[in-house]
């Protein structure tokens, strides 16, 4: 009897150091399979009338016309356009104006089987803010929000001042598949 | 030339049995046989290990707990996501609203006092 339950306490005891391997194995076999496809485009709407661009992908078009008619831009200007594949969080860099890097960065969740993703974090980073000892704010984030979003819909973020004059910096974020 | 013969099967199995020490003794008669086994079954009715012996149980137990908690602690740990400093300072007027246009789109509309492009 004492020998059965000391054959028991090894293997519960082997079990127990085989958990940790098998926990770690897990999410790695969700992100390989579960992962995302996000288009990120940043755009700059000014009031000022300007020749518009002409290399914006077709989903971004028909969401810059749409947004054209509400909002108060006279014309939008790309300014870069990224694709990110992510499995839970991801991140990329992407011009910004004037020679600078922005960086993007998400984290998501898929909403029970409904298709929808609920991104939990979606920051717009300007690093050389930090850098630039004129600004009093020296805050990198240009945009911080969480919203909700179904596959191959396009959500658009802006962000802008209170008074909502000057330029604006306008996301087009779309789910891909 | 001398001439050595080898030892029969039968000769060596009698030497055998002329030096066992026990080999005069007689087998024990059936009712002392009989005896000593039920006194063996006796000892061994009065001494049985009973059904639920606390230590091993709970050692089992304590194991499957320790097995439980040190999964858990994996699990909630493997998460790599290092968290997200927030953005919004305390002197940074931030609001934010969200519409729809009449096509459908919906935006979301950060108005922030420290913008700039």
């Amino acid at each position: 009897m004492q020998t059965r339950y000391g054959k028991l306490l090894i293997a519960l005891f082997c079990l127990m150091l085989a958990l940790p391997a098998v926990a770690q194995q897990a999410p790695r076999a969700e992100a390989s399979t579960g992962t995302h496809l996000f288009q990120v485009v940043v755009l700059i709407g000014s009031k000022e009338m300007a020749k518009p661009s002409t290399d914006v992908p077709d989903n971004a078009r028909a969401a810059i016309e749409d947004i054209g008619q509400f909002l108060p831009y006279k014309s939008y200007r790309m300014v870069d356009t990224a694709l990110i594949r992510s499995a839970g969080q991801g991140r990329g860099v992407m011009a910004g104006p004037d020679g600078r890097d922005y960086i993007v960065q998400l984290r998501y969740t898929k909403t029970g089987t409904t298709g929808k993703i609920f991104v939990s974090d979606f920051e717009l980073l300007d690093p050389s803010r930090n850098a630039n000892p004129t600004l009093i704010q020296a805050n990198p984030t240009l945009i911080q929000t969480s919203f909700e979003v179904d596959l191959r819909e396009t959500i658009v973020v802006g962000s802008s001042k209170l008074n909502g004059g000057g330029e604006a910096l306008i996301v087009l974020f779309t789910a891909v598949q | 030339m001398t001439n050595h013969r080898r030892p029969q099967r039968d000769e060596i199995r009698e030497l055998l049995r002329q030096g066992d020490p026990a080999g005069s003794d007689t087998a024990l008669e059936a009712d002392d046989v009989a005896r000593m086994r039920r006194r063996i079954m006796a000892e061994a009715a009065t001494h049985r290990t009973p059904f639920f012996r606390p230590m091993p149980t709970f050692a089992t137990a304590a194991m499957v707990v320790l097995m439980l908690v040190i999964g858990w602690t994996f699990l909630r740990s493997d998460d790599p996501v290092t968290p997200v400093e927030s953005a919004i300072e305390s002197d940074r007027r931030t609001r934010q609203i969200q519409f729809s246009t009449p096509g459908g789109t919906r935006i979301i509309w950060l108005l922030d006092s420290e913008f700039e492009v």
